[in-house]
């Protein structure tokens, strides 16, 4: 399939392979946004029993064509065939009727309902509006959904409560609860931890068994090629390539048809740690439970890596000043530290870039510059008022320095891609950033090349001096730019690897899954639960 | 042709459009082609509509509810609300007044605005730092300050307003301009350029945007929101010198409605409820509006009844015409 030219091509126009009658085919699909063409001429089709992953940067309208599908936008032109009859979807109630069924990137559970309400909502079949709720049914049937998921979840708690990877897999089972033919997922594992990851493909897996087409949204290689029966490529809201995905398809393969060249590897200059550290946090339990210390020197980039849930977030939380430490005590610059709130991290030099880029970063009301400048307005003005000249010159040279790519400064903040708007915000925390910064997933959700330029600066910042805590989920990145990762599994600091490399990953996934000294494959068989879970059991 | 081409990169991005000013939309043109159109009514029907003295007169009746809206509008540019406004604003005319005889004109005026500004220092503080909901903390300052404001007064008018007071303030001119139209203009100035040229301004903004990322960026979003009321309150403040200039007396109910008709003004003038938006001129066509509606019905002798059930057919429709702005932007 792959040497030859020519059925890719077939592929590419949506001849179908032999034995597939799509569930859902899309026929020369178009659509605008004002003056942006979203799609153009976009054919495609989703089998039953295969996931079909839709490939591409950011802006690539591979999203588009999931809403499309899903009854959220109508296309400007092209046809929508189910089971081979053109169909017309107008709304997501509609595609749920026939079966379609689409979750989206952000997260729309009620944070305030039970898990088990949270996956009924939106299916109390053959019910109307006075109809009583019937617990026992419900829970009857969300129990064996969850079982058949392998999700070990308390029913009656509320989703507030559970770590965001966890809220994630939920919202997929609340889609599997409408039993769709046809699933479709927008970047389902960009909240998710290598571990939650691989329990969702496995989920998949199984999904598909079960005859259902699965369209999995996605700019991540690695899932393609781990969970993928066939990819569609697209660029610029064109489709550029389809093909299905064999034992000799891989990452560079894919990369190379994506970019139109290789992948190039970047090496890095590392250097050895320094002993001062700028940033020390003590009485951290180690593996053994005895007290350990995490230090970060000046210029020094380190890693804090771990599952949802392994304690990390309580660290972060404790350096940003949005809780208190409950064990550690932190000392800046040989003094103690403990700041009450964010804006007193913020006043003695610490710098925070939350995860969560549309609910904790992004103003969304208010203009590119106005999100930039958040954090310095005091360096230009004088008692209290602003200069907007100052302001404005200020804006325009760290936007440029921060490789944004922006029409207007004063234009909003949502008319940037994802990578510009993380880009604007990196600024923003640099505005504070004097000693330390600190970084959560700091490229969760945005294109290659963003992901690079950021990487890029921060390498810069921190040659020029500037201290960065990176807590990624995002292992490879995590590995790639700090000078030391530190694996942290249930509450406890597991192991340090100074200057790590991808010949240390095996080690740190082991690490964090808890399975101490043992290699990592001798968990994996019938496992149901994670292992995090099953300590958190015991 | 080579030269025109380097030109060209070597302009910046900001070469200003000389067709039609890129922030300019034609929405933001709705409210003062309404504002024209409403006149224009209202002066077919009521040519006495297009004097100067009802011109004036209008000017001096919108007076308390511009500067009630200015407050209005800073709480709900940063995500909130205030319902005491008011309340707080007969609470602190009938302190200045019963504190006049002792301290002076001066000092009478400065107790109004350190009233207002306290009451809403205190639901600022309750609000921000412990973290309870503006809408239920302002409805019970409202409760308390109009409670208090009826013990001072044992519920009757104080009508002992020095002549000095309701001649300079209440009916005095400024250059020809009546006193309370040249402070209720100068309260949204200042509203204006607090909003739009100050640090506390862009927090505010901020704060209305996105809550949450506004602290995690450094911000101290408790400590702004905790001015926000209290700027909310000296405007109360400054409402009760006009309220008290202008009647001659500081009454214990000054203006039941002034709340919800500031409310009315700052969304009908298309200030997001949600917060994180909107501006002074816009607030201004809201006030404008509800100004000249209740004008041209009193001129036009229509009973008070309908103009209640007037404005509030108006201020459906300005929330359902925001709706459908917003989803075309």
């Amino acid at each position: 399939m792959r040497g030859t030219l020519q059925s890719d091509v077939d592929a590419a126009r949506g001849d179908k392979p032999a034995g597939c009658s799509p569930a859902v085919e899309v026929r020369n699909i178009s659509k605008r946004f004002g003056a942006t063409r979203a799609l153009r001429d976009v054919s495609l089709f989703f089998c039953p029993g295969e996931i079909h992953c839709l490939l591409g940067e950011n802006g690539a309208g591979k999203s588009t064509i999931g809403k499309i599908v899903g009854g959220v936008y109508n296309a400007d032109e092209g046809e929508i065939h189910v089971d081979g009859l053109r169909t017309d979807i107008r709304s997501v109630a509609d595609a749920r009727k026939r079966g379609i069924v689409v979750v989206f990137q952000e997260l729309s559970l009620a944070p305030d309902l039970t898990v088990r309400e949270n996956i009924c909502l939106g299916d109390e079949r053959g019910s109307h509006l006075l109809s009583l709720l019937r617990p026992n049914a419900e829970d009857t049937r969300c129990r064996q959904l969850l079982a058949d998921l392998g999700l070990s979840i308390d029913l009656g708690t509320r989703t507030r409560k559970l770590p965001i990877a966890m809220q994630q897999l939920i919202e997929i089972a609340k889609a599997l609860a409408l039993r769709p033919r046809v699933l479709i997922l927008d970047e389902p594992t960009a909240m998710l931890g290598a571990v939650e990851k691989r329990k969702l493909f496995e989920i998949l897996e199984r999904v598909k068994a079960d005859g259902t087409a699965i369209v999995l949204i996605t700019h991540h290689i690695e899932e393609v090629i781990a969970a993928g029966d066939r990819v569609s490529i697209m660029k610029d809201g064109g489709l550029v390539d389809s093909f299905p995905i064999s034992g000799d398809v891989d990452a560079d393969y894919v990369l190379q048809r994506l970019a139109g060249k290789r992948a190039q590897h970047t090496t890095i200059m590392r250097r050895e740690r320094a002993k001062d550290a700028l940033l020390s946090l003590r009485n951290v339990p180690n593996r053994d439970g005895a007290a350990c210390e995490i230090g970060i020197a000046r210029g020094e980039i380190v890693g804090l890596y771990g599952v949802v849930g392994c304690g990390r977030e309580a660290i972060v939380r404790g350096l940003a000043g949005l809780e208190r430490f409950a064990g550690p005590k932190a000392s800046l610059d040989g003094q103690d530290y403990a700041p009450r709130t964010p804006a007193a991290a913020g006043a003695m030099g610490v710098g925070y870039l939350p995860s969560g880029r549309a609910s904790n970063g992004v103003l969304p009301a208010r203009a590119i510059r106005e999100n930039l400048t958040l954090t310095q307005l005091s360096s230009f003005s004088r008692g209290g008022i602003i200069s907007l000249k100052a302001e404005r010159a200020a804006a325009e040279q760290q936007l440029r320095a921060l490789g944004v790519r922006y029409g207007d400064q004063d234009n909003a903040m949502l008319s940037l891609s994802g990578g510009n708007q993380q880009k604007v915000l990196l600024g923003r925390c640099l505005g504070h950033a004097k000693r330390l910064l600190i970084l959560e997933d700091p490229t969760a959700g945005i294109d290659i090349a963003a992901k690079r330029d950021i990487h890029q600066l921060l390498r810069e910042r921190a040659a020029a001096g500037l201290s960065v805590l990176l807590v990624s989920s995002d292992l490879g990145e995590t590995i790639g730019l700090s000078d030391a990762v530190f694996t942290m599994f249930n509450g406890a600091i597991i192991n340090e690897y100074v200057a790590p490399t991808a010949t240390d990953e095996a080690a740190i996934i082991a690490d964090v899954l808890g399975e101490l000294g043992t290699a990592e494959h001798t968990h994996r068989q019938g496992d149901t639960g994670t292992n995090h879970e099953k300590h958190a059991a015991k | 042709m080579r030269s025109t081409q380097q030109n060209s990169t070597m302009t910046t991005p900001h070469v200003r459009s000389f067709a039609w000013p890129a922030h300019l939309k034609l929405g933001d043109l709705a409210l003062p082609i309404f504002i024209v159109m409403l006149a224009l009514t209202a002066g077919a029907i009521e040519p006495r509509f297009f004097s100067w003295s009802n011109f004036e007169n209008l000017a001096r009746q919108i007076a308390p509810l511009a500067i009630a809206s200015t407050g209005q509008a800073f709480a709900i540019i940063s995500g909130g609300l205030d319902l005491s406004i008011a309340a707080v604003m007969s609470l602190a005319g009938v302190a200045g007044i019963t504190a006049l005889p002792h301290v002076g004109i001066g000092g009478c005026i400065a107790v109004m605005l350190l009233t207002g500004g306290l009451a809403g220092l205190a639901s600022g503080f309750i609000i921000a730092y412990l973290k309870t909901t503006p809408l239920i903390v302002t409805l019970g300052m409202m409760s308390i300050a109009q409670a208090i404001a009826l013990i001072l007064s044992n519920g009757v008018p104080i009508y002992n307003v020095p002549d000095a007071l309701t001649d300079t303030v209440g009916f005095g001119n400024v250059l020809g301009i009546p006193s309370t139209v040249v402070i209720s203009s100068a309260t949204m100035i200042v509203g204006w350029f607090l909003l739009r040229r100050t640090i506390f301004g862009r927090y505010i903004y901020a704060i209305g945007s996105s809550r949450s990322a506004t602290e995690k960026s450094g911000i101290d979003v408790r400590f702004y929101t905790m001015l926000v009321y209290a700027a909310a309150g000296v405007t109360s403040g400054v409402g009760a010198l006009v309220m008290t200039a202008w009647v001659g007396a500081a009454q214990p109910v000054a203006a039941p409605t002034l709340t919800l008709q500031s409310l009315a003004a700052v969304v009908l003038g298309g200030v997001a409820l949600t917060g994180g938006s909107g501006s002074m001129l816009q607030v201004f066509y809201g006030v404008l509006i509800l100004g000249m509606l209740s004008n041209a019905m009193n001129m036009i002798g229509i009973s008070d009844f309908y103009q209640t059930l007037a404005v509030g057919i108006v201020i459906i429709l300005a929330v359902i015409l925001d709706r459908v702005r917003r989803e075309h932007e």
